[in-house]
């Protein structure tokens, strides 16, 4: 379960970037000008137990930073996050990669990372280069790895990783058909091990697909939270430009007849 | 038989749970310190064709230039003069190298720091652990000089000599738990602190001994905690002397009170911090 309760978050953007000192010497005399930007403003969410909660929202919404601050990344200005068991945040997949390593040195550091032990790495350590299909390039650095495949491997670990809450923040964006699929299978292994799940996407059909309940973040504020086919559909509607709904409304019309 | 009522073995379930959770937390916080050393360690001297060898070859090349330099100067009334020279660069390097990696630890895991949430003092301590290793290479080889120089062991000397490289890292740690958190919005503080190492280079008696400053002047000199380390390693090392033992509880007090307040400090500083990456 996770209780997040009228969390608030701001940021402060400065007017006039100051970062040497000579520009923080003379900024004495006039102290810089802050702008508090809310990017998060009363937040207040339930998940339940085994749950799937798909976020949904335009850039700059929040939703990011709303990951960041369950996941303890940031602190937020006021309110609370309570979680019950063990917690890994995916807001980015290959957490550590590091282009100069070899594979097999970049598994072990990521899955650590994430909160394995050395040993639970090694002994998952054939099924993740398996499911990445990467037998043959172990000892491959990196960085001479297509960024497709660096995501493979990404996901590879993080599916891996055996958590009670997971935070995926658009993880799915990319990889081939086959590896999509696979990714399913991750989800619907997840699903059926009863896991929350906190689901950050633009892939409006995937949140359908997986969520129950969706919530909208907009500027800061959740804007609906609700059966996923509902709040999806008001997102997207409020995403249409004014032609394009008189074209809906058209051909809403036209079937009614 | 009796069986426990449902809720009790839910309880216990949850509890045994917590448990594992907690266990194997720690083993991974364990081996992600381990992780981020090896990786680092490896990444540093990867693609360099003497690799490791620089360790060792950048104190003993200031070495050769200082003996070069200065021991027709000071060398004459001390015999061990190169011993104490190597010794001085040795432990000043490490001051130097750790207080560096220290203060950019945070910085240079920002992209990890903002993506999960693991104890930062994690990224700060497998930094300087990056200087111990280079630290215990150096002190290889300056265990090969002394071997073949006139000076003895002892036991109580070699105890006092490990007991103050602990106050040295525990000084460095101190200092390494503010500036790595002041070094993120405050850029100038790798300038600053580079005046500052070349200062504290010649205001440590490293390549000159202590004896050429007046002696109504050498209890300032050795107000300096890095003077005063390196003074009484020598002559822990060399002269088999034990260390005065005022001076020595006033360093280890301020030392560990640096750190403490350090860690404190820290604790409270580093989660606003990852906004300012």
């Amino acid at each position: 379960m996770i209780n997040i309760n009228r969390v608030t978050k701001t940021f402060r953007i400065p007017h006039e970037k100051r970062d040497t000192f000579r520009e923080r010497l003379f900024g004495l005399f006039n102290p810089p000008k802050y702008e508090k930007f809310y990017s998060l403003k009363d937040v207040s969410l339930t998940v339940d137990e085994g749950d799937w909660l798909g976020i949904v929202g335009s850039n700059g919404s929040g939703k990011s930073t709303l990951l960041k601050v369950i996941a303890g990344i940031y602190l937020p200005d006021s309110g609370r996050v309570i979680f019950e068991g063990k917690m890994v945040p995916f807001l980015e997949l290959g957490v550590g990669f590091n282009p100069e390593l070899s594979a097999r040195d970049n598994i072990f550091l990521n899955a650590v990372m994430l909160g394995m032990t050395r040993r639970e790495a090694k002994i998952k350590f054939k099924t993740i280069v398996e499911f990445a299909e990467i037998e043959n390039f172990l000892d491959t650095k990196l960085k001479n790895f297509s960024s497709g495949m660096q995501v493979r491997l990404g996901f590879s670990i993080a599916s891996q990783i055996d958590a009670d809450i997971y935070l995926f923040d658009e993880v799915l964006a990319v990889g081939d058909v086959g590896f999509q699929k696979k990714c399913e299978g991750v989800f619907s292994r997840l699903k059926t091990e009863k896991k929350t799940v906190l689901f950050v996407s633009h892939n409006l059909a995937s949140i359908e697909k997986w969520c129950k309940k969706t919530a909208w973040v907009k500027n800061g504020k959740l804007k609906l939270v609700g059966k996923s086919k509902e709040v999806v559909f008001k997102y997207w509607y409020s995403t249409l430009t004014k032609e394009e709904k008189n074209v809906l409304a058209e051909k809403k019309r036209r079937k009614k007849r | 038989m009796k069986v426990p009522h449902p809720a009790f073995r839910i309880a216990r379930r949850r509890e045994t749970r917590y448990y594992q959770l907690m266990q194997r937390s720690f083993e991974n916080k364990k081996d992600l310190f381990k992780e981020l050393v090896r990786t680092d360690f490896q990444l540093r001297y990867q693609d360099s064709l003497l690799g490791i060898v620089w360790v060792i070859l950048k104190p003993f090349l200031l070495f050769l230039i200082l003996y070069t330099v200065f021991s027709f100067l000071f060398g004459q009334k001390d015999p061990n003069y190169r011993l104490n020279l190597l010794l001085g660069i040795i432990l000043f390097n490490f001051f130097a190298e750790a207080t560096n990696l220290g203060m950019q630890s945070l910085l240079a895991r920002a992209n990890v720091i903002l993506k999960v949430n693991f104890p930062r003092e994690i990224a700060l301590f497998s930094s300087l652990t990056q200087a111990l290793i280079s630290l215990a290479f150096n002190l290889i080889v300056f265990a090969i000089l002394y071997v073949f120089s006139p000076a003895k062991i002892n036991l109580v000397g070699l105890l006092v000599f490990v007991f103050y490289i602990v106050i040295l890292a525990v000084l460095v740690s101190g200092i390494s738990l503010f500036s790595s958190i002041l070094f993120v919005r405050f850029r100038d503080l790798s300038a600053i602190w580079e005046v500052c190492l070349s200062i504290l280079f010649y205001g440590t008696p490293i390549f000159y001994p202590l004896s050429i400053i007046p002696v109504h002047l050498q209890k300032w000199f050795l107000l300096n905690p890095l003077a005063m380390i390196v003074q009484n390693s020598r002559s822990a090392l060399i002269k088999n002397a034990l260390p005065p033992t005022l001076q020595t509880s006033v360093l280890i007090f301020v030392s560990l009170f640096l750190f403490l307040l350090g860690l404190v400090y820290f604790r409270k500083r580093v989660k606003k911090v990852a906004e300012d990456f």
